[in-house]
């Protein structure tokens, strides 16, 4: 029970899609980034971080985002008609991607958390709305009278970037928020019990303080109109 | 832990239905369906099971719908989308059984029972003398236009047959004084209709009497007026986009890419913005009637590529536009994976499958760009369109054309961008060849590529070389020396040395081309030191000039001997009086 395609109309409604990477771990040289540069002419990738943005309907990063993530960049902020996706990447152990996998899941809009591993590398995306008003709020700069005034993208740059410590050192807990947010669990018919396969439901991390906020801060943006 | 199901829409969790939404309309096909929101020209192609679903909800104003996680994620995609709406509480009904949802009468494929869209030329009068225009060579063999009973015959016709969108242009349609009224038949019979005009200037009441029957307007910018006299054109269109706002009209603007168009793409850009358009679509340059003309205006594939990757810069110049591509310019998509342009309905050629156009008699083409006697499947009144649809072989040889031997040996048909791309038939050689205009196929990786691709890549990587050494083809493809050998000994691009003995292997093959290019240069003569008096560059250009800018081969007959437009004093639209 599927929708096979989805085409746009008549109708003028007016959509792009951003994409905001950032290396943390290891900054891009001269050769890398001239290869990300490649991807696009207006793309002016420094050894941190590289910008693309797309107006065309179905204009879009050649090659997808994954590549990037795999070989480049450690976190992604990517923003198509009001669907976000925030990446995280990290090399991992067998035994860390294990554990991370057991958050993959999609939710009923097809919000949830996707998990990929090629070789050593994870790669964890989260597909969300996000709610602008609670995103304006984090990102306002602390000691001003008036809201905002900080840059959104790089506010939740930061907030992957905290996120990916706590994955690396096997936190979940900001997955687990997402599944609170976006998850299900689903109950039998009376009569289907018998056959009855509930969907795997990921395992509660423990709860701790040290973190917490961080947890917090990715809560209070996810949005489930 | 949050529980959620499909009736979480609803407040409290009381489980009121889903139904369709007003104006959205239902196709049975083989694979499942499609749902057209009338007001939005939204259109989802969706499986058996998503169809039979949305059956449900327009019947009974009932949902099927449980707690099925499948089921939910697709409750939950279509009410974004618009397509169902949370029924009002007094709505709510018992499950209404649906006669006719069974298996078996899913219609057979593999094409769809009817197009989605017909592209109707309802006139090829036109009094503005664009010097670009196609519909011009359209006229030799269409018979008289259609009267508006027939007009109107016609429109019951395609929506008997199950057409959802009409698409009038011509000519100019709005030379016709009975357009509104066919459109406003249109409308009453289920149709979107679009109307495209090469008018710059509409009055309100022009266009709220055409909104009677019309959704979207669609104005063919002139470029070269729009250039000349800016302040003055972009005045003119900025009043058109007021009235057709409040005549309650989608508006766009069609922007051609021709020489011209993109040497001032930012210009015209500019005043487009300036005007007010909510919607830019650029068209590829089509081959007009006049051979010269299209030599100046066409674009080389390497001019291509360079727009191609400016395009997106110059597009955030007007952020509060909407860009759309033509369907004849895919290949500027062919970087989009394959799933992405699947999901997003992006399909490249739809000629015959997904559309159908109609000259003003009525006469039926895989499209538009081929309303010419070769091309022409039947009659739209005379015929029964949907036997001639499902059976004629003119339209099934456009419909599955990527599926053709001679096509999955061109270019296109190795280019992994083939099913949402494959190049536009208009252009390609004898239906199909490759795109002319492509400027990069994307081939499967080198050691992965069949003969064909590799015949595809063969003609890049030798261009500009004297020689091909048997060695780097090996080493380049990973193929044994046999293979090489046999591919090579047929290649188009390639020639074996002329002082090979016989019963010998070359060890290398001369490149064709630039063989050609050394006879060219030989036969014109050389100097005392052996330099020739012509250099390779005026023989390329030479022979890019014999071969008429790809004009495309099956037009040249009917149009090498045309000469330039005259121009008619005073011919010109300077105001459109609609009466």
């Amino acid at each position: 029970m599927k929708i096979i395609s989805i085409r746009n109309g008549f109708t003028a409604d007016h959509s792009s899609t951003s994409y905001e990477f950032l290396a943390i771990d290891r900054p891009l040289d001269a050769e890398a980034r001239a290869e990300v540069g490649k991807l696009s002419r207006r793309a002016e990738p420094t050894d941190r971080q590289v910008s693309f943005f797309y107006q065309m309907d179905n204009y879009d990063l050649p090659g997808g985002w994954e590549p990037l993530m795999k070989q480049y960049y450690d976190v992604m902020v990517s923003e198509s008609y009001d669907w976000w996706t925030l990446a995280i990447a990290f090399d991992a152990t067998s035994e860390q991607r294990d554990a991370v996998m057991r958050y993959a899941f999609r939710g009923p809009g097809d919000h949830g958390v996707d998990v990929s591993a090629v070789d050593d590398r994870v790669i964890v995306s989260i597909l969300a709305f996000i709610d602008s008003n609670a995103l304006y709020d984090l990102s306002s700069i602390p000691g001003r009278r008036r809201r905002g005034g900080g840059d959104p993208t790089e506010t939740l740059l930061r907030l992957l970037s905290d996120i990916r410590r706590q994955l690396i050192a096997g936190d979940y807990r900001a997955l687990y928020a997402v599944w609170e947010e976006y998850g299900w669990e689903e109950e039998a018919e009376e009569e289907d019990e018998e056959e009855w396969e509930a969907e795997p439901v990921p395992p509660e991390p423990p709860e701790l303080e040290s973190g917490q906020d961080i947890v917090e801060r990715l809560r209070g943006l996810l949005d489930n109109p | 832990m949050k529980h959620l199901t499909a009736f979480q829409v609803c407040d409290n969790g009381d489980r009121r239905a889903v139904r369709l939404s007003p104006g959205v309309r239902l196709r049975r096909e083989h694979f499942g369906g499609i749902v057209f929101d009338t007001r939005t020209g939204l259109t989802l192609d969706v499986d058996c099971a998503a169809f039979t679903w949305l059956c449900t909800a327009q019947q009974g104003g009932a949902s099927p719908v449980g707690a099925d996680e499948v089921e939910n994620r697709l409750l939950a995609r279509l009410l974004n989308l618009g397509v169902v709406a949370v029924a009002p509480r007094a709505d709510t009904s018992p499950l209404a059984p649906l006669p006719g949802i069974s298996p078996v009468s899913w219609p057979t494929g593999p094409h769809l029972t009817a197009p989605e869209t017909v592209h109707w030329a309802i006139t090829y009068d036109c009094t503005a003398r664009c010097p670009d225009c196609y519909a011009r060579r359209c006229r030799e063999g269409a018979g008289p236009e259609l009267d508006t009973a027939d007009a109107v015959r016609l429109v019951e016709r395609l929506a008997e047959w199950g057409v959802l969108q009409l698409a009038i242009g011509g000519g100019e349609p709005l030379l016709r004084p009975d357009l509104a009224e066919i459109a406003a038949r249109a409308r009453e019979r289920g149709l979107v209709v679009h109307v495209t005009t090469g008018y710059h200037h509409l009055t309100y009441r022009e266009l709220a009497r055409l909104a009677r029957g019309v959704t979207a307007l669609q104005i063919g910018v002139k470029i070269e007026r729009l250039l000349e006299d800016a302040e003055a054109e972009i005045e003119l269109l900025a009043e058109t986009v007021e009235h057709a706002r409040e005549a309650g009209l989608h508006l766009g603007a069609n922007l051609m890419l021709s020489r011209t168009g993109i040497e001032n793409f930012e210009t015209l850009l500019a005043a487009l913005r300036r005007a007010g358009f909510p919607r830019v679509t650029l068209l590829r340059y089509k081959p007009p009637a006049d051979v010269a003309r299209w030599r100046r205006e066409t674009l080389l594939p390497y001019e291509m590529q360079e727009f191609e990757q400016r395009l997106p810069e110059l597009l955030a110049t007007v952020p509060e536009m909407t860009a759309r591509l033509d369907c004849a310019l895919g290949f500027l998509q062919r970087r989009v994976a394959p799933a992405d342009a699947l999901a997003a309905g992006v399909r490249g050629c739809v000629a015959a499958d997904r559309i159908l156009a109609l000259g003003p008699d009525g006469g039926m083409y895989p499209c538009s760009q081929l309303a010419h006697p070769r091309f022409r499947a039947g009659d739209i009144l005379a015929d029964d369109p949907a036997a001639l649809w499902a059976d004629s072989p003119l339209l099934k040889r456009f419909r599955y054309f990527r599926e053709k031997h001679a096509y999955r040996l061109s270019a296109c048909g190795v280019c992994r961008a083939k099913a949402h791309c494959g190049g536009c038939r208009v252009f390609a050689h004898d239906v199909y060849g490759a795109e002319p205009a492509c400027p990069d196929p994307v081939l499967p990786p080198l050691t992965e590529l069949g003969p064909a691709g590799r015949q595809v890549d063969l003609a890049r990587f030798i261009e500009g070389c004297n020689r091909l050494w048997v060695s780097d083809y090996i080493q380049r493809y990973g193929v044994g020396r046999k293979t090489a050998l046999r591919e090579l000994g047929k290649s188009p691009h390639v020639l074996p040395p002329f002082d090979l003995p016989k019963k010998q292997n070359p060890d290398y093959f001369l490149v064709e081309r630039e063989e050609l290019i050394r006879g060219i240069q030989t036969g014109c003569g050389c100097t005392n030191a052996g330099f020739p008096y012509v250099t390779r560059e005026e023989v390329l250009a030479w022979l890019d000039e014999w071969n008429a800018g790809d004009y495309p081969e099956w037009l040249r007959s009917t149009c090498e001997s045309a000469c330039v437009i005259p121009h008619v004093e005073g011919d010109d639209d300077e105001d459109y009086q609609y009466s």
